[in-house]
């Protein structure tokens, strides 16, 4: 049980922390659910043409990057309204994996998964730690709590935005991979179905900090594990533990927000900066 | 650090032509991206005429996405960000079933299946409204749980044991006549229009969504709007999935939506977030649906593709509406 959690939270862990860092600079991208399916299906067809797990990753890092990018392209750029252009992306990117991953379904890898490589998965929170203590780290915070007041710092708010949905794409690229490549092994229609989104809860039941989100990316883990565990001995319907995790997020997230008097949110989360317009 | 940037700034007039001519053109690329993966130009006008062709499979998609289309306009109008449409559809769908095995009247069935969406859209509404939890959030998580629930009907609770080999439920006790679901729908839009339009209520959603400050210092009952948008919001869809089972699909099955409710976002937007536009735009999008659909026996297009396009439907929009209203320059 506690390694199937450490095999399982290792992707989910990096998706979260590039999540919280877009969200930290302004940026709520729901389309990182389709940023996770397409990487997580282009790793799979590398790592399965190249014979090599590290090609997978390689490629799962860079259509990663590259899909990530059309959320700020569409958002930071022009500006359009931030949850849309996510559902768009959703849409987009399930398609795209979809129709890519379709003739590799059921194929199966010509190497067993390496899934040691997953423990290794927290320290990759370890930059994200120091990046948040430095000087970019004050930019990204600065862009999503008063884009303006940034701006009059000498910040370049969209250029920040930009980089955080490229830090984003790194992550979540590398978690999609990580996904099929080192820890399923295989590759299904809507393998990653839900995942991107559920790091975007986690991130916000972190309230947003770095630390806080190691722990509870693993805590959410167990829920989305002990279905697995639990059907064996529970005679409860596989279909309602499944369940769990989603409302666990729901039950949490109304806790959280309730609890959390201090405004802790990024102030301008999921707010489009126009230069032209005065800051309320 | 960047050798460029945009520049958006707001027209002095609106300029329909490039508004027009900005749709238009993510509207070719959809085009250029069917033809790119069917591989043949034929296969554009053969799209819509294989749609044509079978307007009952147009009808079993439209009735869900316009609903879902409207439940949609009707929330992101109050500002009030709903992507739950796909789970209280299958919550209205799954209630419907239920309560019309119960009561033997799928009518009865039907009612239920619109107040079991009104509550699994109000849950989020409440939470929204009195702890503040992102709604773009817990509405999809909403979904996930929904569609988990629908295994559950269909390879347990409600599962026809007579029909061997499927994990297919229990068939509603008399079905729909297909047109009157369809007329319910127009029904439905008008009203939305007029509550929009032409009551208090609306007006407050539409102050909502135009900024919660501005509301709340209208003496509008944030938190009380709120959960009424989400109800209302959730009451249409959850008519949608209840006529989609009655009308339709007579029982429930794990494939029951391919995401209708996702579908009805697109169509949604594509209706300027309009009630009756969305009418017209749920029947453009399920024609395209259903003809994507089709493409996949003649030239061998995956369903995944109606998607894809769907997505680049939301975005054209968008940018449509934007050049519309805005000035995009880029300054080297």
């Amino acid at each position: 049980m506690i390694d199937l959690v450490l095999y399982t939270g290792g992707p989910l862990l990096l998706i979260v922390l590039g999540a919280l860092v877009n969200q930290r600079a302004g940026n709520l991208n729901l389309g990182i659910e389709g940023t996770v399916a397409v990487s997580a299906t282009v790793a799979y067809i590398a790592a399965y043409l190249f014979h090599n797990p590290w090609a997978g990753l390689l490629a799962g890092l860079a259509a990663g990057i590259a899909f990530n990018m059309a959320f700020s392209l569409l958002s930071v750029s022009l500006t359009l309204n931030q949850i849309v252009v996510g559902i768009a992306l959703i849409f987009v990117g399930n398609g795209i994996a979809s129709i890519v991953g379709k003739p590799y379904v059921g194929v199966a890898l010509p190497f067993s998964p390496p899934k040691e490589v997953l423990l290794a998965a927290p320290a990759a929170s370890i930059p994200i730690m120091l990046m948040y203590r430095s000087r970019i780290g004050l930019a990204i915070r600065a862009s999503g709590d008063n884009p303006y007041a940034a701006e009059l710092m000498g910040i370049s708010v969209p250029a920040v935005r930009h980089l955080a949905t490229f830090i984003e794409g790194v992550m979540a690229g590398l978690g999609g991979a990580m996904y099929t490549v080192l820890y399923t092994g295989y590759l299904a229609e809507g393998i990653t179905r839900g995942t991107g989104i559920l790091s975007v809860s986690i991130a916000m039941l972190s309230m947003w900090s770095p630390l806080a989100a190691l722990p509870m990316t693993y805590i959410f883990t167990v829920l989305v594990v002990l279905p697995y565990v639990l059907q064996l001995e529970v005679p409860v319907s596989r279909y309602l533990l499944n369940a769990l995790p989603y409302i666990g997020v729901v039950a949490l997230l109304s806790l959280a927000s309730a609890l959390a008097k201090r405004q802790v949110a990024p102030k301008y989360l999921a707010r489009t900066y126009r230069r032209e317009e005065k800051g309320v | 650090m960047w050798a460029f940037s945009v520049v958006v700034s707001p027209r002095e007039r609106p300029s329909p032509t490039s508004g027009l001519v900005a749709a238009l053109s993510v509207l070719s690329l959809i085009a250029f991206v069917v033809l790119l993966v069917s591989g043949s130009v034929e296969a554009l006008p053969d799209m819509y005429i294989a749609a044509l062709e079978r307007p009952g499979q147009v009808l079993l998609v439209f009735v869900p996405v316009a609903l879902s289309g409207i439940a949609g306009a009707l929330a992101y109008r109050a500002g009030y960000w709903n992507i739950g449409m796909e789970g209280q559809l299958l919550m209205g769908a799954i209630t419907c079933l239920w309560a019309s095995l119960i009561s033997g009247s799928t009518l009865v069935g039907v009612m239920a299946g619109a107040l079991a969406g009104a509550a699994w859209g109000g849950i989020t509404g409440v939470l929204r409204g009195y702890t503040g939890a992102n709604e773009a959030v817990t509405t999809f998580m909403m979904n996930l749980v929904a569609l988990q629930l629908l295994y559950y009907v269909s390879y347990g609770a409600l599962r026809d044991p007579s029909v061997k080999g499927f994990p297919y439920t229990y068939p509603v006790p008399s079905t729909v006549d297909p047109l009157a679901a369809a007329g319910a729908v127009v029904a439905l839009a008008v009203a939305v229009h007029v509550l929009l339009n032409y009551t208090g209520l609306g007006l407050s959603f539409k102050v909502m969504g135009d900024g919660v400050e501005v509301a709340r210092y209208a003496g509008i009952d944030i938190a009380r709007t709120t959960i009424l948008a989400s109800s209302i919001s959730g009451t249409l869809a959850g008519i949608g999935g209840a006529l989609e089972l009655a009308a339709f699909q007579g029982f429930l099955q794990p494939g029951f939506s391919p995401g209708y409710g996702y579908i009805g976002i697109a169509a949604s937007w594509l209706g300027f977030l309009k009630p009756l536009w969305v009418l017209a735009s749920s029947a453009f999008v399920a024609l395209t649906y259903v003809g994507i659909d089709g493409l996949r026996v003649g030239y061998g297009v995956p369903t995944a593709l109606a998607y894809a396009a769907m997505g680049m439907i939301i975005v054209g929009v968008l940018v449509g509406i934007l050049v519309y209203r805005y000035r995009i320059r880029i300054v080297l």
